[in-house]
Formats: C-alpha cells, structure tokens, sequence
C-alpha cells in the first residue's frame, strides 16, 4: 500500500514538473521572441539613423572645409591686391613692407587669426610669422608652383588641420602667405561635436525606449492573441469530443435497445403464464420478481432514451417542436444544481404556446447557458422566473429573468463579446454568452438584455416559428 | 372485450424472433389470434394470404423499409391498421410513420396496457372503415 503511494505521488510530482518545464519553454520561446523582435527592430530603425548621423557629420565637416578655403582664397586675393597697391603707389612702401605691423594689420583687418607673413623665392621668411617664427626662417611647406599661381590649400601640419594660402607679389619677387587654423581645431567645432553627439544619444535613448515598449506590447498581444487561439481550440475539442461520445452512446442504447425489449417480453410473458394459470407455486414471489425486471427494465429504457436524446441533439436538425417541453426538459437537468444554491425555478408557460420548427440541441444549449449563468450570478438564494409566450404571429418569446445583482451599463455593454467574463479566472471561459448569442443568431433570432444594479437581469429570447 | 378479442387478427412484425415470438404468445394468452414474421417479405406474404386487422411493425427491418412495407399493407388492404415501434426512441420516426398512414408509434420497450389500448382502438378504426365500404 506505501509502494503504491509513493509511486503516485512520483506520477503527480513528475506530472507538475513536465507542466511547470512547459510554461517555462513556453514563457522562454515569448522570452526570445521578445529579444529578437527588440534586436531587428533597433537595427531597421537604428542602423540607418546612425549611418545617416556620420555620413551627415562627414559631409558637413567637408563642406565647413571648402567654405574655409573660399574665404581664404578671397582673404589671400583681397589682401595681395592691397599689397600691390601700397606698393606700386610709393616704393618706399616696398620698404617698410616685412615691417610686420603693416602686414599684421593688414591680415587682421579681415580675420583675426589669421597668421599673414612674406617669403623670398627661396622660401627664406622676410617677414616674422606666428607659426613659424622670426625673420630667416625656412618656411618648411612645400606647394606646388608658386610663381605666379595664388591658390589656397589644406595640409596637415602640428597636431591639426591648417589651410594655407600663398600669391606671389606683382611688384616684389616675394609671395605672400596666409596662414589659417581648420574649422576642426576651434571652440565651435567641438561644441558642434558634443551637441551632435548629445542630439544622437537623446535620441537613441528615446528611440529604444519606444521599440522596447512596442517590442513589449506587441509580443503581449501576441501571447494574449496565442491564449485565445488555444481556448478556443480547446473548446472545438471538447465539443467535438461530447458529439463522439453523443454518437457512440446512442449507438450503444441502440444496440441495448432491443434486448432489452426481448428481456421486458420475457419478463411479461412468465407474467402472464403465472396470472393466467389458478394455482401456480409462488404466485406472489414469482410476481414480485417479474416486477422487479419491470422496473429495472424501465429504468434501463429511461437510460438509453435519454442517450438517444443526447445524441440527437449534437447534429443540427430541424424539428417541430413546443418551447414549453424543452423548457421543462431543460429545467429538470438544472433543478438540483438551483436546489443546492436555494434558487427556486419558476416556470410561467403560455399553454397555448405554437409550435416552433427549430434546433432543439441548439434551443436547449441557449436556454441552458442562460439559466446556469443566472444561477451563478444569483448565487445563493433566490429566484429564476422563465416565460414563454407569443410575441406576434411568426415569433414566440422566451424571458428568463433572474433576482441576482444585476450589471452595470459596461458590463452590459460587452456582455455578448468572446473572453468577457466577470467570473475568476479559470471559472469562466467568457465564451458561454458569446455562443448563446451566436445560436440565436443562427436559429434566425434575437436575444436582448436588460438589466439594473441591484434589480436582477432579464434575457428575452425571439424565436421565429419558422426556420429562415 | 374478450370475446371479440379472439376475432382480432394481429401480426407482429420484427427482426428479434424472439421479441416477436414472445409478444405474439402473450398477445395470444389474451386470446388474439396473433401471428409473427421476421422479415418484410414473410410479413407481406402473410398480409396477403390472411389479411390481419392490426399489424404491430419495427421500422428497422432488415430486408426492407418499415415505411415501404407501411405503404405496401395500406395500398394492399386498406382496411389493416398498422402500430409502428422501434428501438431508436425518436418521435419525428413516429410522426413521418403516421403521415404515411401508420395508426400510431410506439417506443420499445413496449408497455403492454398501451400497447393493448392501441390494439383495441386501431381494431375500431378498421372497423369503422370496413363498416363505410
């Protein structure tokens, strides 16, 4: 007897184990799906902003260079035509030229810092220079033909970028040299930089914040979308497996049917010989007994026509029907349940209620969801009133209203929708109203709801006597 | 009641011999001249040689149709009342059964005072209609 116990209780651990693995692959394949929805949306949306950003960046450090060289240029040309004039207009000019100050002024008139100097042809500094020195110098770069081209260029020399310009004099076999620092290398640049790069963290952080919340929200409607899919699933199964037992019972009461009959005969005709014959032994033992199988036979037939009934009701069939026979059918499944809760079920029947022609499976599943689900919200104590009566000449109504607590608008609003449930979860599936209002629709009805907090709620079903 | 009994002419008609055997013995205890086939064409051979005043039919014959051999006994004599029965337990067979001329539908296991006031009453009716030829 231990053994026993100890080998079911190492069935149901491994049975909650092989579950709980279960849950745990399935929380880790939404887990990864998570992470490589995440990884793929950021490289679709991050991938071309950043490429976007650099090549941006680069193109703009490359059109910052070419404004710089232009205003060289200019700068170069403007102040050698200065320099021309001063000196054609007085050769003492031509004197007082590697005077620095002159040229100083000169280069600074137009920019500040810029470095203006001259050189010989050898390329000896005539004049001081604040980047390379003082007079004598060798300026150290080499350009290309300098005798009479004036252009200006951009070369790499020190830590950084410098552009250069140079314009050999007209009246002086001296060039002029402008000097001047790259865009890179100043105050602006950098803080260009350190804005750029602030701008593209801003807006990564705030780019993987919404991927990261849209990675989230659509994985959870996925896994809600996957839920419903599989209730769903389980619910066709379930149906179609009570319709496979609804067949294999009525074949079963089929087959029992018929013996049956041979035994009730049977049991008759001894009957019959014992009370037709005066003095038969036992009389009343042997009657009793006969009784006895009578009754037992008549149970076995209540049995087997009530599977045959089941079964019945499974395929869809359009039957004559009285609404008031299946309501009192449909309330002699439900009775004891209403006993156990004290909920008395009322019955008010228009007697002169037409036949309808309809589904009698699919009118006994609407009237069934709809009183058990009054008998779950009256809950404990109450009283379920069911109705039927003729609404006009092609229609007949069946109202069942219950003294529970009734709903409030919103709940009443969604009531027929699939998953909406106000039971605990795994209590109710949300669908049974949902499929009672499907059935309705298909039998060519209407199903309207009233209720009030507090005052119970009220279903009133219309059923045409025709089926459409 | 009892005399006449003896002047009524049952046949029972099933694919059970012995469901049919036993019913006809007891239904001869009650002193009805009763008679039983197993199969539609015996049946409607007794119908023609000795043309019974009530025929007790099972719709599930094998050989042929419970409905056919309905129609058959109704075109042959008219005047033969037919009770249908089966082991399926659905109304709508008995309300096709009726609309085609069957005097009324029983569900097996039979109830033998039903079955007796059913005999009684289609023996009326047969009467009646002998009596308006």
């Amino acid at each position: 007897m231990k053994d026993y116990r100890k080998k079911l209780a190492t069935i149901l651990l491994k049975k909650a184990d092989a579950e709980a693995d279960e849950s745990l692959t399935l929380r880790n394949r939404y887990k990864q799906f998570r992470i490589s929805l995440l990884v793929a949306i950021t490289i679709i949306a991050m991938l071309p902003a950043t490429v976007i950003s650099i090549l941006g960046y680069f193109q703009y450090m490359v059109r910052l260079e070419k404004q710089e060289l232009y205003h060289l240029s200019w700068h170069l040309n403007d102040s050698s035509t200065k320099l021309n004039n001063l000196i054609s207009n007085s050769l003492q000019a031509l004197n007082q030229l590697p005077n620095s100050l002159v040229l100083q002024e000169l280069a600074q008139a137009n920019n500040p810092q810029t470095d203006a100097f001259l050189i010989d042809q050898n390329g000896k500094l005539i004049t001081p220079s604040l980047s390379f020195g003082k007079v004598g110098n060798i300026y150290p770069l080499q350009h290309k033909d300098t005798a009479d081209t004036t252009y200006a260029e951009k070369k790499a020399w020190g830590s950084g970028i410098t552009f250069y310009g140079i314009s050999p004099l007209q009246q002086a076999p001296w060039s002029l040299v402008l000097v001047k620092d790259g865009p890179m290398g100043k105050k602006e640049w950098s803080s260009f930089q350190t804005t750029l790069l602030l701008t593209f963290l801003c807006c990564f952080a705030l780019g993987m914040f919404i991927i990261f919340q849209l990675v989230a929200i659509l994985t959870n409607r996925i896994r809600e979308s996957d839920s419903k899919r599989m209730s769903l699933i389980t619910e066709a199964t379930h149906s179609h497996r009570l319709a496979t037992i609804g067949r294999f019972a009525a074949g079963v009461a089929h087959e029992i049917n018929n013996p049956l009959s041979i035994i009730d005969q049977k049991a008759g005709l001894i009957e019959d010989l014992v009370d037709f014959s005066e003095d038969f032994p036992n009389q009343e033992k042997v009657s009793l007994s006969i009784i006895g199988i009578h009754e037992g036979v008549q149970r076995c037939k209540i049995i087997t026509h009530r599977l045959l009934g089941f079964a019945r009701k499974m395929d869809t069939r359009i039957e004559t029907i009285q609404i008031n026979d299946l309501l009192v059918e449909v309330i002699s499944f439900l009775d004891k349940e209403a006993l156990h809760h004290q909920i008395r079920l009322t019955l008010k029947l228009n007697q002169e209620l037409p036949k309808v022609e309809s589904d009698v499976g699919q009118l006994q599943q609407i009237f069934l969801n709809i009183i058990n689900n009054g008998i779950d919200a009256v809950g404990l104590d109450g009283e379920i009133i069911i109705t039927s009566k003729q609404k006009d000449g092609a229609h007949v109504q069946v109202i069942i209203r219950d003294s529970g607590p009734g709903m409030d608008p919103e709940t009443l609003k969604h009531i027929f929708d699939p998953f909406y449930t106000t039971k605990l979860t795994g209590e109710g599936t949300g669908l049974g109203l949902s499929i009672t209002y499907g059935l309705v629709k298909r039998l060519g009805g209407t199903i309207h709801v009233e209720s009030t907090p507090g005052h119970g709620t009220s279903f009133t079903i219309t059923i045409p006597r025709q089926h459409i | 009641m009892d005399k006449i009994r003896n002047k009524i002419k049952i046949l029972i008609v099933d694919d059970e011999v012995e469901f049919a055997s036993t019913l006809a013995e007891r239904l001869e205890l009650r002193r009805f001249q009763a008679t039983s086939a197993n199969c539609g064409e015996d049946a409607l051979a007794c119908v023609l040689s000795s043309p019974p005043h009530v025929v007790i039919l099972d719709i599930e014959i094998p050989d042929l149709n419970g409905y056919e051999i309905l129609e058959t006994i109704k075109e042959t004599n008219p005047a033969t009342e037919v009770i249908l029965m089966t082991g399926y337990g659905s109304i709508n067979t008995g309300i096709d059964g009726v609309r085609q001329g069957a005097f009324d539908f029983l569900m097996k296991p039979l109830c033998m005072t039903t079955l007796l006031d059913k005999i009684q009453q289609a023996w009326q009716k047969s009467q009646d209609y002998n009596n308006t030829q």
